[in-house]
């Protein structure tokens, strides 16, 4: 979206809510590569992420009234996006037994001695990095995602999901934590001296 | 202290990867094809009669079966018919009081003959079978 665009974006939204489906195609035109990106990363498969996107912005046009512009655009869309996902993935987003396995895998395969700093070894943190974010419980993968993959401020987050922006604040420092001793599990299944 | 540059040092790693994610340039076949989907449920849908007209012909075609042919009870051929019993006089449990007051005895023949007023008169079948 360019510049002119953006002094446009709420006269746009109006027109949207107001049931205006080319205001709303412009919209969204504008999130879709981003939005793409992110179900792409969650995903990893271009099929699956391109249905994601498309229930989501199904699901973005359902309800789109109740849209108040308290968030930006594309972190209200982020959590559709999410919800989604969360659906689409049923049963196991709630326990996910696969992110365990994922941790085992990447850690069984990892040398850091001799591959430390290298892309490889960067891109073997990546993914382990997310598969401890699957394995978080929904309310704190929500807010870490949003935080960081969306880069939505905490106040943002709070509106985004209605909740308080101390809520928010200490999802992420849970969440962070969380985190954190499941990074010193692996380090220590990798590192058996660790 | 150290637990907050292990916070810090994890922030950085995720805004890390969050940066290695690609932007895929817009796919317009994608945009449109939600779109057309989008469009066809904002579509006003035309009410759906059929299920309504179906129930309303299966509630009539249900209350003419029972309109002309009302349930009868199936009794065997042993079982007397209800009306039969219903004729009879009912015994009530003032009856009954009486009856007690009178001895064990009295109130035994008294039940063995409601009994054979109200059964049905099975004493053949009893028969044979004790025969």
């Amino acid at each position: 979206m360019n510049e002119s665009s953006l002094d446009q974006l709420p006269e746009l939204l109006a027109r949207a809510c107001a049931g205006e489906m080319s205001a709303f195609s412009e919209l969204l035109e504008a999130e879709q590569p981003r939005l793409l990106g992110q179900a792409l990363a969650f995903c990893q498969d271009r099929h699956q992420a391109e249905d994601l996107v498309q229930e989501t912005m199904i699901a973005a046009w359902k309800s789109l009234p109740r849209f108040d512009g308290s968030c930006r655009l594309f972190t209200w869309l982020y959590v559709i996006l999410l919800r989604q996902h969360r659906r689409s993935l049923g049963w196991f987003s709630r326990r996910l037994p696969l992110a365990t396995l994922q941790q085992q895998l990447v850690a069984e395969r990892f040398e850091p001695a001799t591959e430390e700093g290298t892309e490889a070894a960067e891109a073997t943190e990546a993914e382990l990095l997310r598969a401890m974010i699957i394995a978080l419980p929904t309310r704190h993968r929500e807010v870490l995602r949003l935080r960081f993959y969306a880069d939505a401020s905490e106040a943002e987050i709070a509106a985004a999901l209605g909740i308080s922006a101390g809520t928010v604040k200490s999802r992420i420092h849970n969440a962070l934590k969380k985190v954190r001793q499941m990074k010193e599990k692996v380090n220590r299944l990798r590192r058996p001296g660790y | 202290m150290n637990l907050n540059n292990d916070e810090s040092r994890l922030r950085e790693e995720l805004q890390r990867d969050a940066a290695r994610i690609p932007v895929p340039p817009f796919d317009p076949v994608l945009h449109h094809a939600a779109i057309r989907r989008i469009r066809a449920l904002a579509k006003p849908q035309q009410p759906a009669w059929w299920p309504a007209l179906s129930a309303v012909a299966a509630v009539l075609v249900l209350a003419m079966v029972f309109t002309h042919f009302p349930a009868r009870p199936i009794q065997s051929p042993l079982v007397k018919p209800v009306e039969s019993v219903a004729s009879l006089p009912s015994t009530t449990v003032w009856a009954y009081r009486q009856v007690v007051a009178q001895g064990e005895d009295a109130l035994l023949d008294r039940l063995a003959e409601d009994a054979r007023r109200v059964l049905p008169t099975s004493t053949p079948i009893v028969a044979s079978l004790i025969n």
